[in-house]
């Protein structure tokens, strides 16, 4: 027994030492800095450094919390993330079905290309586009479906909610689609003529062959978006609308708002503070989601 | 044998992999660095720039420059971090606002100590050479330039001229109001003969030009001394008459199609909106040559309809930009002897403003700087025209256009504005950090809806008044009174 593990950890060794400054490099860059977490209960000064600036308790989490924004802030940034989770999964799936139907290989290239190209364009040059469409006096809406009866898009938070969830689900969807289709294209073929064989159609192929190989992958992709439950893509938030103050209440977001309040340089303590709390809840919410999956499905979860 | 051998390729694979991103150390037997950090709004510098840049310095001082342009934007963020991570930096300008907390967080020197190797800036400046001064902290040295800031309309002299108006046809003050109901006219006018463009525009309305009317105390008028700061009395501004005016004013402007739609959304400047041929008129903040610089920023010849008259000489104006020495520096003598010399220097300031002498601009026979054969704004390799910026822009040349006597006009200007009753005060606001940020947000929300009339006053102005105090503006303005008072006593 003994020398058959020593064999194996002889033959897996080159592979281990190739670990080494990967794991290095996470080390210094992931790990160490943790012990800056401090700074969110300090004010900090440049001279005294992380570790002898002075104490300041929770101070540092007030602007968070005790202003009237707080409301809005958490609100937008839970609910935004949890309906982009729910519909960006929901369509892609089915983006990711459809084009495994898809029989030529060639327009399957075609269609994955396409469907990442939003993925790699930054957030400013989106904004450009969506204002392209939503300008008052110059934009494609406007002067074309509603030349009659214009809307002022960046004034009226109503129609926010959805032009936020459509163009993250746009610029988003890809990426999702793709590992979804990786996961797809290693079912057994012979389970879907099986299944055609016992009278099964399209959709119920979907529901009882698709949807459960799928499963670990949406569990995967859940859980890391549920960790990231209190970030927000910056660039969405503050771009797109433009930083247009009419629909703060709609489109304010914890990292926004830390922007917008701490615009003045010295506010370290202040943004270490909102970091440590996105940061801590992520991970408690990481943890428990994980520990549900494990209960109904033990291979599923992610650890 | 052979996976000991394997195994010693992947690791120095591996090794190679990281070291790679290792560099060689530097040689420190060359001249001292002077890093300059500057306010970037023409360009970036060019290479026979810097060369001429270091060439002077050499020559001069026995120093290098390393010239470091910060846009206003990147001030807000790249500053912040080379302060903090130590990078090497030695002299930088600073914003008014942050006096307190760069102060605490050490990041900058104190000046007082280096006075010696400063006189001739005290030359300079005389008594104004300490307004920077903190307690017994000298933040730095002001630059060369209009210490108020009156508000000022451009518009395009061409359609200004053709629809039949003059400048003497205006007469508005920061008191009296009426005056707008002609700005009201023209803009009728415009409209009607050149639909194609949208008659005001740009990124500042009355309301947002806090440094014309009142003290806004160091920041954004969060507690303010009114009437040009004329009292000693903090009072909140945004609930006065005369802001409530300005937004009644504005909001006729947009509702009746003379401004932008698209105002509260727009980041361009005005100055950016005029080039493109989109607008006839923006505000700005105006000085003695204001005329030329606009003309050569959009490209149109302007005339400038004066609408506040001099703002009062405050503290957050005449420090609004210091020179400061960075605590990063690593030789601070020599840093200052640099700064005490960028005062003096006619060519330093020429350089940075107008470029590489021969190539960039040349000088005329009256004596003032213009561009050379062939060259215009579009081809110059560099022209930075923000002479606010430089420690001394004139030690220098005057740009053509100007008139050569400009820095006698700007200090007559100086004499003639104010001086607030709290010129000299500086607030520390690290007590009500908390309440600050939660201010600004709101601000941030509010402010150009109000200020071109997006919202309706009647509504817009109490829900705006409203979250400034639940955001805690009443702590705010106790906090400045109370530090007012204490200082007044002290005086």
């Amino acid at each position: 027994m003994k020398r058959r593990s020593t064999t194996r950890l002889r033959s897996f060794l080159p592979v281990y030492i190739l670990l080494i400054p990967g794991m290095l490099y996470l080390l210094v860059n992931n790990y160490i800095p943790m012990v800056g977490i401090i700074s969110a209960f300090k004010r900090i000064n440049v001279n005294d450094g992380i570790f002898f600036s002075p104490w300041n308790g929770l101070e540092n989490f007030r602007y968070l919390f005790l202003s009237g924004a707080a409301g809005d802030i958490f609100r937008n940034t839970l609910l935004y993330n949890t309906a982009f989770i729910v519909v960006t999964t929901v369509v892609a799936i089915a983006l990711a079905v459809l084009i495994n139907d898809v029989a030529s290989t060639k327009l399957k290239k075609l269609y994955q290309s396409a469907i990442l190209l939003p993925f790699t364009l930054s957030m400013v040059v989106v904004s450009y586009v969506v204002f392209g469409f939503l300008s008052h006096e110059n934009g494609l809406l406007n002067n074309t479906l509603l030349e009659s009866d214009p809307i002022q898009w960046y004034s009226e938070g109503q129609y926010w909610p959805a032009i936020l969830i459509i163009v993250n689900l746009w610029k988003t969807v890809g990426y999702s689609t793709l590992l979804f289709l990786a996961a797809l294209v290693g079912v057994d073929r012979s389970l879907y003529e099986a299944s055609s064989l016992d009278g099964a159609n399209r959709w119920q192929q979907v529901l009882t062959i698709d949807l459960p190989n799928l499963f670990p992958t949406i569990v995967t992709l859940t859980l890391l978006a549920v960790g990231r439950i209190f970030y927000s893509d910056f660039g969405l938030f503050y771009q797109v609308p433009r930083n247009s103050g009419a629909i703060f209440d709609v489109t304010t977001t914890i990292d926004t708002y830390v922007y917008r309040a701490l615009i003045s340089a010295g506010g370290i303590g202040q943004s270490a503070a909102a970091g440590f709390f996105q940061a801590v809840i992520g991970f408690v919410l990481v943890l428990s989601v994980n520990a549900a999956v494990r209960k109904y499905q033990r291979s599923s979860a992610l650890f | 044998m052979k996976h000991i051998r394997k195994t010693l390729v992947a690791a120095t694979a591996a090794t190679a992999i990281v070291l790679s991103g290792c560099s060689a150390p530097a040689d420190d037997s060359t001249p001292y660095e002077v890093n300059f950090a500057y306010l970037n709004i023409g360009g970036a510098p060019t290479q026979e720039l810097k060369d001429a840049v270091n060439e002077l310095a050499m020559d001069e001082l026995g120093m290098t420059v390393n010239l470091i342009p910060i846009s206003f934007s990147d001030y807000f963020t790249k500053l912040p971090l080379m302060l903090a991570s130590g990078d090497p930096l030695d002299i930088t300008f600073v914003f008014s606002q942050d006096f307190p907390t760069f102060i605490n967080s050490q990041y900058i020197v104190n000046a007082n100590d280096y006075a010696d190797q400063t006189k001739d800036i005290y030359g300079l400046f005389g008594e104004d050479a300490g307004v920077g001064q903190i307690g017994d902290f000298l933040v730095g040295f002001p630059t060369v330039k209009e210490l108020s800031s009156p508000t000022g309309l451009v518009v395009r002299k061409d359609i200004f001229d053709e629809l039949g108006y003059s400048v003497d046809d205006f007469d508005i003050t920061a008191e009296d109001t009426s005056g707008y109901d002609k700005i009201t006219e023209l803009f009728a006018d415009v409209k009607a003969a050149h639909p194609e463009m949208t008659p005001y525009d740009g990124t500042f309305s009355m309301g947002m030009q806090v440094f014309s009317y009142i003290d806004p105390l160091g920041d954004s008028g969060y507690g303010a001394l009114e009437d040009k700061g004329q009292t000693t009395k903090v009072t909140n501004w945004f609930e006065s008459d005369q802001y409530r005016e300005f937004a009644e004013i504005n909001r006729e402007w947009f509702t009746k199609g003379y401004t932008s739609q698209d105002v509260a959304v727009n980041q361009d400047e005005g100055q950016v909106k005029m080039k493109a041929g989109n607008t006839f008129s923006f505000m700005t903040f105006t000085k003695p040559d204001s005329a030329p610089e606009k003309a050569s920023q959009t490209g149109y010849e302007v005339e400038i309809i004066p609408l506040s008259g001099y703002g009062p000489k405050s503290t957050s104006g005449s420090t609004a930009g210091l020179l400061s020495v960075a605590n990063n520096a690593k030789d601070k003598d020599k840093a200052f002897e640099f700064l005490n010399w960028a005062y003096t220097s006619g060519e330093f300031n020429d350089l940075l403003n107008w470029g590489v002498e021969g190539v960039d601009w040349v000088e005329t026979e009256d004596g003032v700087a213009g561009y050379p054969e062939g060259k215009d704004p579009a081809s110059v390799g560099y022209h930075n025209g923000a002479g606010f910026i430089l420690p001394n822009q004139f030690a220098g040349h005057v740009w053509s256009g100007s008139p050569a006597n400009l820095g006698d006009q700007y200090a007559a200007a100086n004499e003639e504005a104010k001086a607030s009753k709290a010129y000299g005060f500086l607030f520390d606001g690290t007590s009500v950090s908390g309440e600050l940020a939660q201010l600004n947000a709101v601000y941030e929300q509010y402010k150009k809806q109000i200020s071109f009339g997006v919202l309706d006053p009647d509504k817009g102005l109490k829900e705006f008044n409203d979250a400034m105090y639940a955001a805690g503006l009443q702590t705010v303005i106790d906090e400045k009174q109370r530090q007012l008072d204490e200082w007044l006593d002290a005086k």
